[in-house]
């Protein structure tokens, strides 16, 4: 096997989308939005690819976005495919729910580009270098939209033949994992730990899910690549390839290579201090500086970096903020700091009231009431979860209204009924009420 | 406080007394017929309790009451109301304010009043009491806006119309994907078009080739057929035969004038008489020297003129010299300088004496020194006494001796004091000192007064005034200086003079002198005069100023006389050369036949002549042998042009000179000529054509005949036809490709659509935080009510929920200046405010709120009250219920009431009622009976009532028989829980369930007003609580939301209506079908896609998709996925309700419910 291999794994890319949540405002700064796209990600991933010179690039399925996966969406990844196999570098993809129809098309038009898998069938192939073999790859592509039962079941009761000895063997597919039933390849870890393969390299879900390790003896990689860029405001944190460094002998080593251009995150922003409602915007990108030079600082600044703040602590100047952010007024603000775009997507109100809760609490008045419901909420206890029911019985009908349908099919969506969802709606809204119960009367002024 | 009696003496309306008696708490019904003076009795006793209310007049009114066990007596006379306990009179009992009144006296006509005033008033208290300090309606409508039907519509059409723009693109590119599969096969089929049209081209050709070899064969026997000389034809034959013979003609032509002119020139060589021809180099030469003559002779001319100048010129200066003896004078040059010289020195002589003369004149004139010389010696003895006057010292002035001479005099008189004293009074030795100072002081004095009497300057001062001059200004060192100075500058003005008279003195002697040399030199050039005049032979010597002219004169001659010498050289010269160049010229001339020349113009002729001869004689030689030339060419060409001719008829195949048949056979020709051509063009273009074909391999055509090549073309060209359809299909799909590869456009449209969810996302945020808000604010204020509730509208709240079998419940609404009571259904959840109640359900509400705020107003007097047939608008059902009611009220508050009716079977009714809650009525009271003594009621079958149909008990009834017994409604989960009867709830409780019917809670969702009332705790006091059929309610509820999952909602008329989708005929028969279909919305599109209903014809299809994208985006039809039957089960296990529950209990009613729902709705178990 010589010096070993190197793979460049790569986790959902969508191209054919751009990435949502970003501001009008970014052509201003000097930023051009199609450099943030998937599309510049894969191109910057190429590029990685050729300069580490690795051995092999691999795909977790969703190359391509399913509403566009048929012209925009195939000219980057020809682009991209043909770049590598000009330098030798073997490309192997898997389909996923998004392109189970675009990738055999194009698999079929450009030669050296292999596709695992086709119409839902484990396939095996193996990387080579210098005509050895350093690798074998398994891998099971989508062969329609939605399949519901466990590709991997599928793989434990037709095994493939052991590969030869001191051949590592990693498992690519694109898969729900540990999902209760649903209509994307549902996986239990169990199964893919009994199918004792050195890494399984999973697409679908964009949080990756690896942390930059080597896998001990006892722990073989098992995860989600995650997005190469993240798409929306919720995909946080780094993005990027990964670079699998296959040994000649040992364990395999992931390393996350976080060059998306693109980064979300979500911070807490304290207002505490401030005397005067128009000082927040300048905190908030005060922070938000501070924020980038940490990034930049370690090396990982990417071109344009969006936040999602929640402002905390504790402002007399609670309801007037609170409006403010509800109205989305510092929404979209930001600047260039070392050469990164800053700017906030969206700022949510989690500020603390200026007022004594648990004395409040103690009254029986509506004040009373509700100060008792935001501390149980605080607490989770059984009491909370009484609340937590009974709102989402009350806000059930709401949430489930078919207006709002489409939410659900966003990418990343989350359960607005969920404890947590459930649970920071009501602490927003029920401090707002309190807060003004006690701003409008007199009497019940308890701060 | 109870009624014990009551009698009407007077009132309006009634004269005669009268007096009832009721026996202590409970119900009393009043009867009697209309005007008997039943609600007389409730004015007269508000006119007992409040002077205010009844009438002033006639009034005549007392009554006896219980309150706490002690006897009080009212009297009211007029508009006076006297009061006594025991007997006693007292004051009144602490009653109500009068304006309670209507709390107490109830009446049917205010009671079905729908007015909102009605309640207003109880509303307000209930609001205020409830209210805690905040107002929680304006925090909420401020902070959390109510979220309407339209909230986030725009947003979601919005979205609607991204998606529809993404799926249009996305159609869009389907469609373009499709072609582009279909790529290539139109590529092959456009391959094959195109062999085709290769093919075709080769058959066309084929067929050009054969019906080019038909032609080629034709020609080919049209030219054998032809005469054999008309191939070696050119057409232009007889043309040249002819053009050649017309040669022949000009040749002899010419011939003869050629000879013609050869003899005149041979006539010319001889008219030129010279044997040969001249050499033009030597005719040249010759013509040089004729030329050189005349020049020649023209300057002989000339210098023979200048020559006769000359001689002209001497002769002047002769006679300018004076005649011919100058001219033999020999007045060489050396002579000639010496009268010259002569000449000057007699002038400069001339011109020095005259100047030295004029020059002693002035300087005899001008000096006169000795005066001079007496003034220079005065003014230097004035400037000596001037010095001698400065020399002399310059007398002191006093002070100036004190002060030169101050420290001796000191010394000295001190010496001489000191001295003195010291002598006087020490020592007499010290006289020497006094002494000494004497000593120093008399040289001092002496000195002194020798420096004052000096007079050396005053001599000098009158030495000068004696002089007689003029003075110094002052005697005084400047003015004497100055003076000095004067005097100084005189004589050095005097001296300087005197110096000029001395150089001229010394220049005059010198002039004088020289002025006697001058005279003895006259007589030098006198002298020198004489022997001139004898050199030039002059008789008398001139004056020297003729003398300077002769001079002149002979240089003139001279000058003339080397002129005319070489003037006459010249000619001579010239007559020689002249001489000889025309002997020379004479010479040639005669050589050649020519006379001689007397001069160069007549030479210069005679060659012009010769030069003629010559040329002549040259052309001459030069026509002769052109025309000989010429001659002999002539004769070789005639015999061309005879040997042309010749070959032309031997080509032809005839005769010589056979012009007849040269022209016949030429006649023939161009016919022959174009068979000919057609022959070469023909044989061309098959070769042309078989190597073509050759080379696209389709030699073998050649050989095919013309209809088999026809039929080949005819097939071919169909196909070639496709080929350029195919190409531009081909192209249109290349480039729509590579458009579509190159644009954005759909990522565009997909980045609008996510910006489109993500706003639809932010508005159902706020949608829910307004909801959150609104639920936190509701959940806050129930349980504030919950605790805080006022009495007045616990009770009433419970009155009403018993009035209406716990069918509705009561509600305070939240507007905060106008709070309003109203009720809500509890099956539907609809809330209905005063005016859109039924009035029966409307007097049930007031009649609550009324007896529920009499027991607050009345502070533990616990009053009578008194209901003016206000049950007459009641049903059976209702009257039972509200009687019932009351009949507890009655019990438990120990209240009477009076129930006043003029239906006497009312009283049955009541007594029913009252029997099923085991109550009687306390009294009936015949009031017209008492007032008339006439019993209301005369026959029996009056007071007749039906029984009410009694719920069926259970016995021994299986639970489905059971249900059968009960009539109970099919289990329609998608209606909702609160719709679902009591039965399916309790299906291991049929006798809890029969009590429940019993009592009128027959649905699910009474359940909420039941659960907490009297009667709750009173029927479930047996295997299941109160509290475990709330949790079988919620866990109905659960099953139901998870059981609506995917089946969407049904649809009804307001649903067909807001749809806009249906045209105006067509609403009620679809609205018809709906209910047919139990609404459900895709067996409603199903049934209407059929399209075989008649009442439908001519529905349209565009009709059935409006309705079925209004019936999608409006929830009607549900496209999530219908739960599977173990998730079904897991996810109402896992609800909260189910936990509440006892084992199996929920898995139970879950497994039961989904039977029931699959079976109703036509699903397989």
């Amino acid at each position: 096997m010589g010096d070993g291999a190197a793979i460049l794994a790569i986790g959902d890319v969508h191209l054919g989308t751009a990435c949502s949540g970003l501001p009008d405002a970014l052509p201003s700064w000097g930023l051009d939005p199609r450099e943030l796209t998937p599309t510049a990600a894969l191109r910057r991933s190429v590029d990685l690819a050729i300069e580490q010179k690795v051995d092999a690039v691999m795909f977790a399925g969703d190359i391509v976005e399913s509403s566009n996966a048929r012209f925009e969406a195939i000219l980057p990844l020809e682009d991209a495919i043909r770049r590598l196999l000009a330098e030798d570098i073997q490309v192997i993809a898997v389909a996923g729910n998004h392109d189970f129809e675009a990738l055999p098309r194009l698999a079929a038009v450009i030669d050296g580009f292999s596709l695992l898998g086709a119409g839902g069938q484990w396939e095996a192939r193996t990387i080579t270098k210098n005509q050895t073999p350093i690798t074998e790859v398994v891998g099971w592509s989508f062969g329609e939209r939605y399949v519901r039962q466990s590709p991997v079941a599928q793989l434990l009761a037709n095994p493939f033949p052991a590969p030869a000895a001191g051949i590592p063997r990693i498992g690519l597919l694109h898969a729900d994992l540990d999902a209760s039933g649903g209509r994307y390849a549902p996986i239990r870890q169990g199964e893919l730990d009994n199918t004792g393969y050195d890494a399984w390299l999973l697409g679908h879900i964009h949080k990756p899910s690896f942390d930059n390790l080597a896998a001990s003896a006892g722990r073989r990689p098992s995860g989600y690549l995650g997005s190469l860029v993240g798409l929306d405001p919720s995909e946080t944190g780094p993005h990027g390839p990964w670079l699998v460094r296959v040994p000649n002998s040992g364990p395999l080593h992931l390393e996350q290579v976080p060059l998306a251009p693109l980064r979300w995150e979500h911070v807490s922003i304290s207002i505490g201090g401030l005397e005067h409602v128009e000082d927040v915007p300048d905190r908030l990108l005060a922070e938000a500086e501070r924020f980038v030079r940490q990034f930049v600082e370690s090396g990982v600044a990417p071109q344009a970096l969006g936040l999602r703040a929640r402002l905390t602590g504790a402002s007399p100047h609670y309801e007037e903020i609170r409006q403010r952010v509800a109205a989305g007024e510092w929404n979209d603000m930001g600047r260039v700091v070392d050469g990164t775009a800053v700017f906030f997507n969206k700022i949510v109100d989690a500020m603390e009231l200026r007022l004594d809760v648990i004395e409040i609490a103690k009254g029986d008045d509506p004040a009373a009431l509700m100060a008792q419901r935001l501390l149980a909420l605080g607490r989770g206890d059984e009491q909370s979860q009484v609340i937590l029911d009974a709102a989402r019985t009350e806000l059930g009908p709401i949430a489930r209204e078919d207006n709002w349908s489409p939410v659900e099919d966003q990418r990343n969506a989350t359960d607005p009924l969920s404890n947590d969802a459930l649970r920071d709606l009501l602490m927003r809204s029920g401090k707002a009420a309190l807060n003004a119960m006690l701003a409008g009367n007199p009497e019940g002024d308890r701060s | 406080m109870k009624l014990k009696q009551l009698t009407i003496n007077q009132l309006p309306g009634i004269n005669q007394p009268f007096t009832i008696d009721a026996a202590g708490a409970g119900f009393h019904v009043v009867f009697g017929p209309n005007a008997i003076g039943k609600s007389s009795l409730s004015r007269a006793v508000e006119g007992l309790y409040w002077e205010s209310r009844g009438s002033s007049l006639r009034t005549s009114v007392t009554g006896e009451f219980e309150l706490d066990g002690e006897a009080w007596r009212a009297e009211r006379d007029g508009s006076r109301v006297r009061w006594q306990l025991r007997g006693e009179e007292s004051a009144a009992p602490n009653l109500p304010a009068a304006h309670n009144h209507r709390y107490f006296f109830l009446r049917l006509r205010d009671l079905i009043d729908p007015s909102a005033d009605g309640t207003h008033d109880i509303a307000s208290e209930i609001r205020r009491q409830m209210s805690g300090g905040f107002d929680l309606n304006q925090i909420a409508s401020d902070l959390f806006t109510g979220v309407g039907a339209r909230h986030g519509r725009r947003e979601r059409n919005e979205f609607n119309a991204a998606l529809h723009e993404v799926q249009k693109a996305e159609g869009e590119q389907a469609g373009l994907q499709r072609r582009a599969d279909q790529f290539d096969a139109l590529r092959e089929q456009l391959t094959s078009a195109e062999v085709s049209a290769r093919r075709l081209v080769a058959v066309e050709r084929a067929l050009d080739l054969a019906g080019r070899l038909e032609e080629f064969v034709q020609v080919t026997a049209e030219i054998a057929a032809l005469p054999e000389g008309l191939a070696n034809l050119t057409g232009k034959e007889v043309e040249q035969v002819e053009q050649l013979q017309g040669q022949i003609d000009t040749l002899d032509g010419r011939v003869r004038i050629l000879e013609g002119q050869r003899d005149a020139a041979r006539d010319a060589k001889r008219d030129a008489h010279l044997d040969a021809t001249l050499d033009e180099a030597a005719l040249a030469i010759w013509r040089e020297n004729g030329n050189e003559l005349g020049r020649v002779e023209l300057a002989l001319g000339t210098a023979k003129t200048e020559h006769r100048a000359s001689q002209n010129a001497l002769a002047a200066a002769l006679s300018a010299c004076g005649g011919s003896n100058v001219d033999e004078s020999a007045l060489d040059l050396a002579a000639h300088g010496q009268l010259f010289e002569f000449l000057r020195a007699v002038e400069g002589h001339g011109a020095r004496l005259k100047a030295i003369q004029e020059r002693l004149r002035l300087l005899t004139h001008v000096d006169r020194p000795e005066e001079n010389q007496r003034t220079l010696a005065k003014l230097r003895s004035f400037a000596d006494t001037l010095r001698s006057w400065l020399r002399a010292p310059e007398p002191e002035t006093f002070s100036d001796r004190i002060r030169a001479r101050r420290s001796w005099v000191l010394l000295a008189i001190a010496m001489t004091v000191v001295g003195a004293s010291l002598a006087a009074f020490v020592d007499p030795t010290f006289a020497l000192l006094a002494a000494a100072g004497l000593g120093v002081a008399i040289p001092v004095f002496i000195l002194r007064y020798l420096n004052a009497f000096s007079g050396a300057r005053a001599i000098a001062e009158s030495t000068f005034a004696k002089l007689g001059i003029e003075e110094p200004e002052a005697w005084d060192v400047p003015s004497v200086e100055f003076r000095l100075r004067s005097i100084e500058g005189e004589i050095a003005t005097l001296d300087a003079r005197m110096q000029r008279v001395r150089d001229r003195d010394v220049e005059r002697r010198s002039l004088e002198s020289e002025l006697e040399g001058l005279t003895e030199m006259e007589v030098g050039l006198e002298e020198r005069r004489k022997a001139l005049a004898n050199s030039l032979k002059l008789e008398v010597i001139p004056p020297d100023a003729e003398l300077v002219d002769f001079a002149r004169a002979l240089d003139q001659l001279r000058t003339a006389r080397i002129n005319a010498e070489e003037a006459a050289g010249k000619v001579f010269e010239l007559e020689e050369k002249c001489i000889a160049l025309l002997s020379y010229l004479a010479n040639v001339l005669q050589c050649h036949d020519e006379v001689q020349p007397e001069d160069a113009k007549m030479g210069m002729a005679l060659l012009d002549k010769l030069a003629r001869r010559n040329t002549l004689l040259r052309e001459a030689i030069f026509d002769e042998k052109a025309v000989t030339d010429q001659l002999e060419q002539n004769s070789a060409d005639r015999k061309r042009s005879l040997d042309a001719i010749e070959k032309i008829y031997v080509d032809a195949s005839l005769k010589n000179n056979d012009l007849r048949g040269l022209t016949a056979l030429l006649n023939a020709w161009p016919h022959h000529l174009k068979l000919k051509s057609d022959t070469t063009r023909l044989g061309g273009q098959i070769d042309l054509d078989q190597n073509v074909l050759e080379q696209a391999g389709e030699a073998k055509l050649a050989e095919y005949d013309r209809p088999r090549l026809e039929a080949l073309q005819a097939k071919l060209s169909q196909a070639v036809e496709k080929a350029s359809g195919l190409r531009d299909e081909i192209a249109d799909i290349n480039a729509q490709v590579n458009g579509a590869k190159l644009g954005s456009d759909i990522q565009d449209l997909i980045a609008t659509r996510e910006e489109a969810r993500t706003k639809l996302l932010d508005r159902r945020d706020e949608a829910l935080f307004s909801r959150a808000g609104q639920f936190l604010i509701a959940s806050v204020e129930s349980e504030h009510e919950k605790n805080q509730m006022p009495r007045v509208f616990e009770r009433a709240h419970a009155h009403f929920s018993a009035f209406t079998h716990h069918k509705y419940e009561l509600r305070l609404s939240r507007e905060a200046n106008a709070p309003q009571l109203f009720a809500v259904e509890l099956r539907s959840g609809e809330g209905q405010g005063l005016d859109e109640l039924s009035d029966g359900t409307r007097v049930q509400l007031l009649l609550a709120a009324r007896i529920a705020f009499a027991a607050e107003v009345e502070q533990g007097r616990t009053l009578p009250l008194f209901l003016d047939e206000t049950l007459d608008q009641s049903d059976p059902e209702r009257f039972e219920a509200i009687v019932r009611s009351l009949g507890r009220v009655a019990s438990d508050q120990e209240r009477q009431i009076f129930y006043l009716t003029s239906d006497p079977s009312d009283v049955e009714r009541i007594r029913r009622a009252l029997a099923e809650e085991n109550y009687e009525i306390a009294s009936t009271i015949d009031l017209g009976f008492i007032r008339t003594s006439v019993a209301s009621v005369s026959d029996p079958l009056l007071l007749h009532v039906p029984p009410r149909q009694r719920v069926p008990a259970p016995e021994a009834l299986s639970v489905e028989a059971y249900g059968v017994a009960l009539s109970v409604p099919g289990f329609q989960p998608v209606l909702g829980f609160a719709e679902q009867h009591f039965f399916y709830l309790l299906p291991d409780s049929l006798d809890l369930l029969h009590d429940l019917l019993a009592n009128n809670v027959e649905f699910a969702g009474q359940w909420k007003t039941v659960c907490d009332s009297a009667l709750a705790d009173r029927l479930c006091s047996g295997e299941i609580s109160s509290h475990e059929i709330t949790a079988r309610t919620e866990l109905l509820d659960v099953f139901c939301e998870l059981w609506k999952q995917g089946r969407g909602r049904p649809v009804d008329r307001a649903t067909l209506e807001n749809s806009g989708a249906l045209r105006e005929r067509y609403l009620d028969d679809v609205v018809t079908v709906a209910g047919e279909l139990d609404g459900d919305p895709e067996r409603l599109l199903a049934f209407l896609e059929t399209n075989k209903d008649p009442r439908l014809k001519g529905f349209r299809k565009a009709s059935i998709q409006g309705l079925e994208r209004y019936l999608l985006d409006n929830g009607y039809i549900d496209d999530q996925p219908i739960l599977t039957g173990a998730n079904f089960r897991l996810q109402g296990l896992a609800s909260p309700a189910a936990n509440k529950l006892p084992t199996g209990v929920a898995s139970d009613l879950l497994h039961q419910w989904s039977i029931l729902a699959q079976r109703a709705n036509g699903l397989a178990l």
